[in-house]
């Protein structure tokens, strides 16, 4: 994917998160879909698409929203080196890696979110922010789950130019031929 | 310079890790002062968040009206039904002379007509959100140009929201009261001699304690602002969800339930000095 049709995505996504989605609250709580771009990007896609826009979105809503700037883009930058990682260790095409991946990051996210925060004198309380995350997991895995679906369907990454898109049984008579 | 040329990649990613960690110590040390830079981003996104914002109010309006259909009819029978009361009881109940002198007395304590003479109130729209669900910072349409500043007061129609952190020529960025790491004198309504000191209590409400240890606080009591501090006099806070002795600090402790809701803002006034 080229990166200025990703920038369009991530922006879309930074624009429903602050301003839509807010009036649809499941249990007070709505998606964090910049974290979920940034984890299908970074996961599903080579280059530093989830890098570079992670770090860009996360100083964008720093400036918007926090008090102390850089925490969010450290936290989303954080996430996309992981899951550039992960991608060396788990089948991309499976729905179970992304759900995995998108657990592990919405966790690690929050976690690290609520370390730096703590250490800069914030005084909220663990055991609150995990129930909050307790809730977004599930709801995060819900969200990436439907934009890997949207995100694969309609823009097709790299490697998928080595793909076979035939019949698989006359690609295997094929071969063993 | 030999092991960064080797470690291209490693060495790109500290980089940017120790930019981000000045980045972050800087604003630590400034919190609420943007860079010119910065104050141009939080512009441009307030004007293209505005109209999303109104759309996504409009969408919920509009599905709200599909889907409690028939709850609204009922709703709208049992408040007919409230309003042929209401005519009846106003018609039956007359406000005699020494209520009337009480109530503008009790008006005068509260401080409505101090609000009313010293400041402006400003009416603005919240345009975003913090999307993160652990803060309750918001962005507003108004800013320097309808004469807001920073630290005004912010309030909506149920009580205190909180403070301006920051503001631009068409936004303002506001951060809630239970957010807020200073601390709000506070007054009980039922007896104004009852004093406290309240602050965020890291999950999602306030609590704070009494100045007197003697005071007879109860459950169910209104707070208000004491007019000690940046905040007038007689705004609502909440109401006490329970009163604690702390054998630790000798002192009467209250856990406060505010009076707004935070997740759901789409109106606030900002109290702007005359």
């Amino acid at each position: 994917m080229k990166y200025r049709y990703s920038f369009l995505l991530f922006f879309i996504a930074f624009l429903l998160q602050t301003t839509v989605l807010n009036h649809f609250r499941i249990f007070g709580m709505s998606p964090n879909l910049i974290l979920c771009m940034v984890v299908i990007f970074s996961f599903l896609y080579e280059g530093y698409h989830g890098i570079i826009y992670g770090l860009l979105f996360g100083l964008i809503i720093d400036i918007c929203f926090a008090e102390i700037f850089g925490i969010a883009s450290i936290c989303l930058f954080s996430i996309a080196l992981i899951c550039s990682e992960l991608k060396r260790y788990l089948y991309k095409e499976s729905m179970v890696s992304v759900t995995i991946v998108s657990l592990t990051s919405t966790a690690v996210y929050g976690l690290l979110y609520w370390g730096i925060y703590r250490m800069l004198g914030s005084g909220y309380d663990f055991l609150y922010i995990a129930q909050k995350e307790a809730v977004l997991l599930g709801y995060h895995v819900v969200v990436t789950l439907i934009i890997y679906h949207f995100v694969s369907k309609n823009f097709k990454h790299r490697s998928d130019r080595y793909m076979y898109r035939g019949n698989l049984q006359e690609a295997r008579s094929l071969y063993r031929s | 310079m030999n092991w960064l040329r080797e470690h291209r990649v490693l060495s790109s990613i500290l980089s940017i890790f120790f930019i981000l960690i000045v980045i972050m110590a800087v604003s630590y040390s400034h919190v609420g002062s943007s860079t010119a830079f910065g104050r141009t981003v939080q512009r441009v996104a307030a004007l293209v968040q505005e109209p999303f914002s109104g759309a996504g109010n409009g969408v919920r309006s509009g599905l709200k009206g599909i889907f409690q259909f028939r709850s609204i009819l009922r709703e709208n029978e049992e408040l007919k039904k409230q309003i042929t009361d209401l005519n009846r009881q106003i018609i039956q109940s007359k406000l005699t002379e020494a209520e009337l002198a009480e109530l503008r007395n009790l008006s005068n304590i509260l401080g409505y007509d101090q609000v009313a003479a010293t400041y402006n109130l400003v009416t603005a729209d919240v345009i975003a959100m913090d999307g993160s669900n652990w803060f309750n910072l918001f962005t507003i349409n108004a800013g320097t140009d309808d004469g807001i500043y920073r630290d005004a007061v912010v309030i909506n129609g149920d009580g205190l929201i909180g403070r301006v952190l920051e503001t631009g020529p068409n936004w303002s960025k506001i951060i809630s009261v239970i957010d807020e790491s200073n601390s709000v004198s506070f007054k009980v309504f039922r007896d104004m001699q009852l004093l406290g000191i309240l602050s965020g209590d890291g999950k999602g409400a306030l609590d704070g304690y009494m100045i007197d240890p003697e005071a007879a606080v109860i459950e169910g009591d209104v707070l208000i602002t004491s007019g000690i501090g940046m905040y007038p006099a007689g705004i609502p806070i909440g109401k006490v969800k329970e009163v604690n002795w702390n054998n630790d600090t000798l002192l009467k402790t209250v856990t406060i339930e505010p009076s707004a809701y935070f997740k759901n803002l789409q109106k606030v006034t900002v109290l702007v000095k005359k």
